[in-house]
């Protein structure tokens, strides 16, 4: 399996705050991996840096054989290369959200990526298809309710076919129904042979998203192992703040 | 959340005794709902609804410049009439278009008007009850071509806005040339503008719910200030994240839209006979 993304002594700082420090982590082919921490831990600029938002202050950041850096993003050939191999789904679907209609919101990767315009209504049409959002087609984003807003964040995403995706907190503050409804879509056909980095502090999706954990405190890696285990380290979940004193984890297959 | 509709409710959230402030953000998430009511009239069958949107946009624009050129009130009656048909046939009753367009523009236009009818120089035709002040005849002219010109513009450019999705408006801006920029612009605007109205409303009512009773006039000063603040940090920080978020899906600088119109016959006679209109006015001697 190669390398996807390979981290080497990695830090990020917003001024003087030092949000990640000395993250040394590979992720190959395929792999499901779960990031897991509490708030402010450093997972969401984690899932910048690999998505080329944001830059290393210190350390090499990696990407599909070739270091990440702003440079190399700055290049229209290598830029697009690079986005059509990876996408984003944002934490607030407010953000990631923008276009009038549901339609342009699917479209807008593909079109910004150069597809024709017969290549993109396919595959806009075959997104609304596969997430059951036809008749949402025309609506205005804004007004979906939140698990379809974040539906179509997926969609509009997967709609290139990134062979990366990168999830940032992707079930939070939905209702029970739409958190299970998105969690299965996130683990059957749609994700499937991708790589899926996932940034998560709720403990009882993991194991159905996610083979491999990786536990993120204080912006430095803590734990790097199969889901299971992690899971039943409850020390060490206490510890870094993802459960309380005497929290028990109801784990999904 | 059905279209119209808002957390709020559908027409403009849970009045309190919040003070000038909350009633103006309150005014303003009403104005917004407005906007939502637009899109289910565009969605509703009717002459211009049926119409693709850039023979709409071209038509009426050519109306709107119509009103401009011509300088006789028989044409720009008929013009207005014109508009008020159009707005029958596509299914936008009267009471809508006071509602929406007509009173306010009348209370807008109708006092920078009102003077002229006293200063135009000129014979008079009546005097002011009460005042004495002479009503001249060119003053009465030039009101009521002020008049009539800003509620035959706005009743067009209402029509176009009634008719047609809004991002139809901006795909339609965009097929006729109106640079992208602008168009992203206008399009950002009315999506985030209703972001931040509710941000802003959700601030002041928490604010207000942990306070023991109403505020003093230096306190309330203080809250305004300090929201327009919060407000503006976490509007820049919105548009970062929105930036970034676009970034990520392949954006460099230039939104492309994707354009989804077919033009028919019947869409390119419209907007020609609209055409026609300024051409004939200028043709005629205006």
């Amino acid at each position: 399996m190669s390398a996807v993304f390979s981290l080497s002594s990695v830090g990020f700082s917003y001024r003087e705050w030092v949000a990640l420090d000395g993250i040394d982590l590979t992720v190959t082919t395929g792999e499901r991996v779960a990031l897991l921490g509490p708030n402010g831990s450093g997972k969401s600029t984690l899932l910048r840096l690999l998505c080329g938002l944001a830059f290393a202050t210190t350390g090499e950041v990696r990407a599909f054989g070739a270091p990440l850096t702003e440079a190399r993003l700055t290049q229209v050939a290598e830029n697009t290369a690079f986005r059509r191999r990876l996408g984003l789904v944002f934490q607030s679907p407010d953000v990631q959200l923008f276009n009038a209609t549901v339609l342009d919101e699917i479209a807008f990767g593909p079109l910004q990526l150069g597809w024709s315009r017969a290549q993109v209504l396919a595959a806009v049409d075959a997104m609304l298809d596969r997430f059951g959002l036809g008749a949402l087609r025309h609506r205005a984003p804004h007004r979906l309710s939140g698990g379809e807003k974040k539906k179509v964040a997926l969609a509009s995403v997967l709609v290139t076919e990134p062979e990366v995706l990168l999830l940032d907190e992707p079930t939070a503050a939905l209702d029970p129904r739409s958190r299970d409804d998105l969690l299965d879509l996130l683990s059957g056909d749609l994700v499937r042979g991708r790589t899926v980095i996932t940034a998560t502090h709720e403990m009882d999706s993991v194991a159905g998203i996610a083979a491999r954990a990786v536990v993120i405190a204080g912006g430095r890696i803590a734990a790097d192992a199969p889901v299971a285990k992690v899971l039943a380290d409850t020390l060490l979940l206490r510890r870094v703040g993802l459960i309380r004193g005497a929290g028990r984890l109801r784990l999904e297959a | 959340m059905p279209d119209g509709a808002t957390p709020f409710g559908r027409c403009g959230c849970a009045r309190g005794p919040g003070g000038g402030i909350e009633g103006l953000l309150h005014g303003l998430v009403g104005a917004m709902e407005h906007a939502g009511a637009a899109e289910s009239t565009a969605a509703r069958r009717g002459l211009l609804q049926a119409l693709d949107p850039r023979a709409k946009l071209i038509g009426l624009g050519a109306l709107i410049l119509s009103v401009t050129l011509t300088h006789r009130l028989a044409v720009l009656a008929a013009l207005f009439a014109l508009a008020v048909g159009l707005a029958m046939a596509s299914r936008l009753g009267p009471g809508r278009m006071a509602r929406q367009v007509w009173l306010g523009v009348a209370l807008f236009s109708g006092a920078l008007a009102l003077p002229a009818l006293v200063l135009v120089p000129g014979p008079a035709i009546l005097h002011l009850p009460g005042l004495g002040w002479p009503v001249t005849a060119p003053g009465l002219t030039s009101a009521a071509f002020l008049l009539g010109r800003a509620e035959t513009a706005a009743s067009f450019a209402a029509l176009l806005i009634l008719t047609t999705p809004w991002s139809h408006v901006l795909k339609a801006m965009r097929a006729v040339g109106v640079p992208v920029g602008l168009v992203g612009l206008l399009g950002m605007t009315h999506r985030y503008i209703f972001l931040l109205l509710q941000t802003a409303l959700q601030m002041f009512e928490a604010r207000r719910a942990r306070m023991l009773g109403p505020p003093g006039v230096a306190a309330r000063r203080r809250m305004l200030v300090a929201g327009v603040g919060v407000l503006l940090t976490r509007s820049l920080a919105l548009a970062g994240e929105v930036h970034l978020a676009m970034v990520a899906r392949g954006y460099r600088g230039d939104v492309r839209l994707i354009d989804d119109f077919r033009l028919r016959p019947r869409d390119g006679l419209a907007a020609g006979v609209a055409l026609l209109v300024p051409v004939a006015i200028l043709l005629g001697g205006r």
